[in-house]
């Protein structure tokens, strides 16, 4: 606009209308005097509280903006970038702001726990500017993630019977002497040995002292694979999906709890795998990668996956819990591969409920094909694994303590 | 918030004042409809928080004082009293920054309409504190560029009338041109294109 008006103004041999120049001048001056410092430095800082939920609590989000530089910044725009589904209910995101001299601004924000998923909370970015905006300085802090974790249903147990044990106690029973619970044989008994395990009416019918043996018990190694294809069941896919992904935190939770090493395989819409492990952390590392799980079909089939992984990150004859709607029809093959080469499997298969209504008879036609083709399927895998069909309304908790040895079917 | 509201209605006093003082003639006999069309716009703008509808109307506000000069000079009419075209050139440019600034005011209200607790409170006051603080900066901006220009263009004339040559005329515009220069460089590295600015577009801008 200046070099414009000086041309009319040269033009035109009217200085007057120079005289508009040294305006448009004379504000880009002061705005370099009194605008906005040569340097701009901020410290940003930002706090999640919490930033791993299970989904009932509000989160908060504390912005904190230091002014390091020694002159006052009259016009700030803070501005947290936040997923579409996250709308602050107490104050906002973006807000404009003034900030002294080594001064600090606290933005807060707070919002109901969104959906179960991981998200991204930022980057916050901060901008500067003098007050005609001729001049801009930016400062970014990165994103954080915030997780709405599921939250683990209390199992009281699930009698998992794998032939791998490992060293340690545990609640597996392990066909092996020891301390246990589980009574394993009868024996003379011998000085030394617990008067707490002497059996009297052995004792009395052999005329000898004898004692009870137990059956160790140990931990194992698990891999729950949970695979969230449920695209078939239209209105009740997501209810399904959902089911699926709370028996597998819960599982993880249940199995964890009794001190084995669990690893989670995540197939469907979000893909990821955790290799075996133990403890609080590594439960919160499996229920952050279910936080992310989506409904939807993989690109590659739940069996080769499930091969594949089970042979990389578990020993041999350890278990496999199988948490599927059984859509993929190459899921029989597979289990029976892993059967054959010694795993021991579980398949925990959530059944969809029926929809209240059709729109359409073929529609009707569609999904009674596709739930007697899972009746099939369910039938099949009983015959090389413990297969649990688990009908909507019932507790996994009830549904796990009837699930007893293996090549079972358990329904409600 | 009574200035902020003020401000929503800045149009309606700023355009009938400026285009009203052109000459008829500038604007083929349409003052008026020229008056109503950029008052519309501008208070639209204003009301439905559209920031291209004020710069337009401010934008043609001030393409309107530059063309009531040139008419003027080509027509021979009387010419406008300088100091008068300069404090409506940085009105007008202090209005359109004024007016983002009640945007941004109000778009940061609405977010928090509703919402009683501290922290909307507190953020409602940290609002209310920067559009304070940024009318006031505006102002102070603003009332010194013109009063800056007055004093140059005051020297500037008492030059001109002591030395009235065409070669003295050459030389003071080209060092106007030099003042030009150092005064919009001075102290400032080129801006170089920002690529957070690319990713996260400015929300507002004043």
């Amino acid at each position: 606009m200046t070099a414009a008006l000086l041309t009319v103004a040269l033009l035109l041999n009217d200085l007057e209308i120079g005289v508009l120049i040294l305006g448009l001048a004379s504000l880009f001056f002061l705005s370099n005097v009194w605008g906005l410092p040569d340097k701009v430095d901020f410290k940003l800082d930002r706090k999640i509280i919490p930033d791993e939920t299970f989904g009932d609590e509000d989160i908060l989000v504390e912005l904190r903006i230091r002014n390091l530089t020694r002159a006052a910044i009259g016009n700030l725009e803070i501005h947290e970038v936040l997923d579409d589904r996250i709308i602050p209910e107490k104050g906002t995101n973006i807000t404009p702001a003034s900030i002294g001299a080594n001064d600090e601004a606290q933005v807060l924000f707070e919002f109901p726990s969104p959906p179960r998923a991981n998200y991204q909370i930022g980057p916050m970015i901060v901008r500067a500017r003098d007050p005609f905006g001729f001049y801009l300085t930016e400062k970014k802090l990165g994103a954080e993630s915030l997780s709405v974790m599921p939250r683990p249903e209390r199992i009281r147990g699930a009698q998992l019977r794998p032939r791998h044990v490992g060293p340690w106690p545990g609640v597996i029973p392990s066909r092996v002497l020891g301390i246990g619970t589980e009574f394993y044989s009868l024996r003379e008994y011998v000085p030394g040995d617990d008067p707490k395990r002497i059996n009297w009416k052995a004792s009395a019918r052999y005329n000898q002292l004898i004692t009870n043996e137990t059956e160790a018990e140990r931990v194992t190694d698990i891999m729950i694979v949970l695979d969230t294809d449920v695209t078939f069941f239209g209105p009740t896919e997501s209810e399904l999906f959902e089911r699926g992904v709370q028996a597998a935190a819960s599982m993880a939770s249940l199995l964890l709890k009794q001190g084995n090493r669990v690893g989670l395989v995540l197939q469907g819409g979000e893909r990821g795998s955790i290799p075996a492990g133990f403890g609080k952390r590594h439960e919160r590392r499996i229920l952050y990668l279910l936080a992310a799980a989506r409904p939807g079909r993989a690109a590659v089939s739940t069996s080769y996956v499930m091969n594949l992984l089970a042979r990389r990150m578990l020993p041999s004859r350890a278990q496999i819990v199988i948490i599927s709607p059984l859509l993929d029809p190459e899921i029989k093959e597979g289990v029976r591969k892993l059967s054959a080469a010694g795993y021991s499997m579980l398949v925990l298969s959530p059944s969809p409920t029926l929809p209240s209504s059709f729109e359409q008879k073929t529609e009707e036609i569609a999904f009674k094909i596709i739930m007697l083709e899972r009746s099939i399927t369910l039938l099949e895998l009983g015959r090389s694994s413990t297969v649990v069909d688990w009908p909507i309304g019932v507790p996994l908790s009830a549904l796990m303590s009837k699930v007893r040895g293996p090549r079972s079917l358990v329904s409600a | 918030m009574i200035v902020m509201r003020l401000l929503k209605i800045n149009y309606v006093l700023l355009a009938p004042w400026i285009i009203l003082s052109l000459p008829p003639s500038a604007l083929s006999q349409q003052s008026i409809l020229v008056v109503v069309i950029v008052t519309i716009v501008g208070l639209l703008g204003m009301v439905l928080g559209n920031k291209t509808a004020i710069v337009l109307a401010s934008v043609s506000l001030l393409l309107l004082i530059i063309w009531g000069k040139i008419a003027s000079d080509i027509n021979k009419l009387a010419q406008p009293d300088s100091a008068l075209l300069l404090l409506q050139f940085l009105l007008v440019i202090f209005l359109m920054e004024a007016s983002t600034t009640a945007l941004t005011f109000g778009s940061t209200m609405k977010k928090l309409e509703g919402k009683k607790d501290d922290i909307s409170a507190e953020a409602r006051m940290r609002a209310i504190e920067w559009g304070g603080a940024q009318l006031f900066s505006l102002g102070k901006l603003t009332v010194a560029a013109f009063g800056l220009s007055l004093g140059l263009l005051i020297i500037g004339s008492i030059i001109s009338v002591s030395f009235n040559q065409l070669a003295f005329s050459g030389i003071l515009v080209l060092a106007s041109v030099i003042v030009i220069f150092i005064l919009l460089t001075y102290g400032r590295e080129p801006e170089s294109r920002n690529e957070i600015t690319d990713q996260f577009p400015l929300t507002h801008s004043s």
